[in-house]
């Protein structure tokens, strides 16, 4: 796990490629069924408060409440922007069973990072590669599904080590709301309340920026989108 | 072709020729403009011409397939607005099994007992029983924080959303003497003297219009209010053909409409600067949402038929 697609080949050539046609037609159908799931019962929406709508190589650094989060941000972004978009997720949930492994990696074209300290092929690697060969990123940086009443987690390390390392891409963030109310933990039915994505101003590390610093102001900005609890 | 149809084919071009005389006068207001200007309120005048082409379309094509499209366009415009209303509403999650009875119960419910024509239960569905029992709901899952506000406001939800959207539809049921299966027609009635009378007030209050009614809550004057109800209420005479009213009886049922509508959009104001917010969505082009283009008629429809119900049954 967390290298390539560990999918031993057998068939010839041409099968082979008919093979992977048809995988790549799948996963933009069941790619398209997605979005327009998501468009049907939340009406999940784009807000570009910070930034325009336009390919560019940008990372999308987000709130993370819900499975449904990376799905929500991928379904609002536009086709040209979609198929350069990579979201960044654990291979431990991507690879558990087949379907997964075809909707991770193929329908949303995941890179697949392994957390575990034992690994030897180190994510951040994989996350540089994938920069260089020209991807947009959506990340976490809070790591792990936030289950508290903190609006936020603190942020990891990742989204420093990117911004010091490749400083030309803009490090978006984007504010994933109302999930929580439309499937709280533990309930089964998903209320179909409107769900929006909105887009903040792109960061950059500074000049000699702490670490600390940096993510401190990475997740003001990401807060600062939040709707206002009025209640 | 019966002579309700064709009444709707004629109420349909009729609409047709005004919206492609609206969309005239924009284009050529546009080509007078110096390239490379920006003119913000030409062009959100040209998007809600754009949105109201769809919706004459939709609510024509709703009328020519008779009750079911009626029906099925109003059941559908009801779940938009409670799933705008509802968004921006207090819940918790001791709420949630009462929010999806709301949607995938109540709101269907009321439909199907519109569609029976039960009128003794779709006039007390929502604000009877599901008043009472979907806050028990709430209650059994012990979450007494904002309670009463939580409880309240979907109730509102659901009464403006489903309710009120309801009774639009609620208008075929009527059983006029002498006017049989035209109550059809009742629903263009109230939709095109509601929407238009809107949109003359907003007009006029754009032009003469001078003491607010309520500053800081919406831009609506006494002079925009008082023509935009004098021209619903030449709309409405004009339309008299199609009603059951009269002449006079016409005008003074969409003078009713109309106003009520306009406070009904204050109202609506009211709330939305309550929760923080210029419209309840995005769904349609350059009027926000279905709760913002509707508001009026929401308001107006169940005072309508009430009305009709009383005064011609």
């Amino acid at each position: 796990m967390g290298g390539a697609f560990p999918f031993p080949n057998p068939l010839p050539f041409a099968k082979v490629s008919s093979m992977k046609f048809l995988r790549q037609f799948a996963a933009r159908i069941v790619g398209q069924s997605i979005r327009i799931f998501a468009r049907a019962i939340t009406a999940v929406r784009a807000d570009w408060k910070g930034i325009e709508p336009v390919p560019k190589q940008r990372v999308y650094f987000a709130n993370h409440t819900s499975n449904a989060d990376m799905p929500m941000i991928w379904s609002v972004l536009p086709p040209a922007m979609r198929r350069t978009v990579r979201p960044v997720a654990a291979a431990d949930y991507w690879l558990k069973n087949k379907l997964r492994a075809f909707v991770g990696p193929e329908v949303f074209n995941c890179v697949l990072v392994d957390r575990r300290p034992e690994v030897k092929d180190k994510p951040m690697d994989k996350i540089i590669a994938a920069l260089d060969e020209g991807s947009s990123l959506i990340i976490f940086p809070e790591g792990n599904r936030n289950m508290t009443d903190d609006p936020l987690l603190p942020f990891k390390a990742g989204l420093y080590n990117m911004g010091v390392a490749r400083p030309d891409v803009d490090l978006v963030p984007t504010w994933v709301a109302n999930l929580t109310a439309i499937m709280p933990k533990g309930e089964i039915i998903p209320l179909p309340l409107i769900c929006t994505v909105t887009f903040g101003e792109p960061i950059h590390v500074k000049e000699g920026e702490s670490k600390d610093d940096f993510l401190k102001r990475a997740s003001d900005a990401l807060l600062a989108l939040a709707p206002e609890d009025r209640t | 072709m019966s002579p309700t149809t064709e009444d709707i084919l004629l109420l349909a071009f009729g609409s047709f020729g005004i919206l492609i005389a609206m969309t005239f006068v924009g284009e050529v207001l546009r080509a007078r403009e110096e390239a490379g200007f920006d003119n913000p309120v030409l062009d959100t005048y040209m998007t809600r011409v754009q949105s109201w082409w769809g919706m004459v379309a939709f609510i024509g094509g709703a009328l020519l397939l008779g009750k079911p499209g009626v029906m099925t366009l109003f059941a559908f415009a009801s779940f938009a607005a409670l799933r705008e209303f509802l968004t921006l509403t207090a819940k918790a999650q001791a709420d949630h099994l009462s929010l999806a009875l709301a949607f995938f119960a109540v709101l269907p419910l009321q439909y199907v007992f519109v569609g029976l024509g039960w009128d003794g239960l779709y006039a007390i569905f929502i604000p009877v029983y599901a008043f009472l029992l979907l806050p028990i709901v709430s209650a059994l899952r012990g979450n007494a924080n904002r309670f009463l506000m939580r409880v309240a406001e979907t109730q509102w939800a659901l009464m403006i959303a489903v309710f009120c959207v309801s009774h639009v539809p609620a208008l075929m049921n009527l059983n006029i003497d002498g006017y049989g299966d035209r109550s059809l027609l009742l629903v263009a009635f109230l939709v095109m003297v509601v929407q238009l009378g809107d949109l003359l007030e907003y007009f006029f209050g754009r032009r003469i219009g001078k003491t607010k009614i309520a500053p800081g809550l919406s831009p609506k004057t006494w002079e925009g209010v008082v023509c935009g109800v004098i021209s619903a209420m030449l709309i409405g005479a004009l339309l008299n053909w199609i009603t059951p009213f009269g002449l006079f009886g016409a005008m003074a049922m969409a003078g009713a409409a109309s106003l009520v509508g306009m406070f009904g959009n204050l109202v609506v104001a009211a709330i939305k600067r309550d929760r923080g917010v210029k419209d309840w969505s995005h769904l349609i082009p350059g009027q926000g949402g279905f709760v913002d283009q509707l508001d009026s008629v929401i308001f107006a429809a169940p005072i309508f038929y009430h009305l009709t119900k009383y005064f011609y049954t």
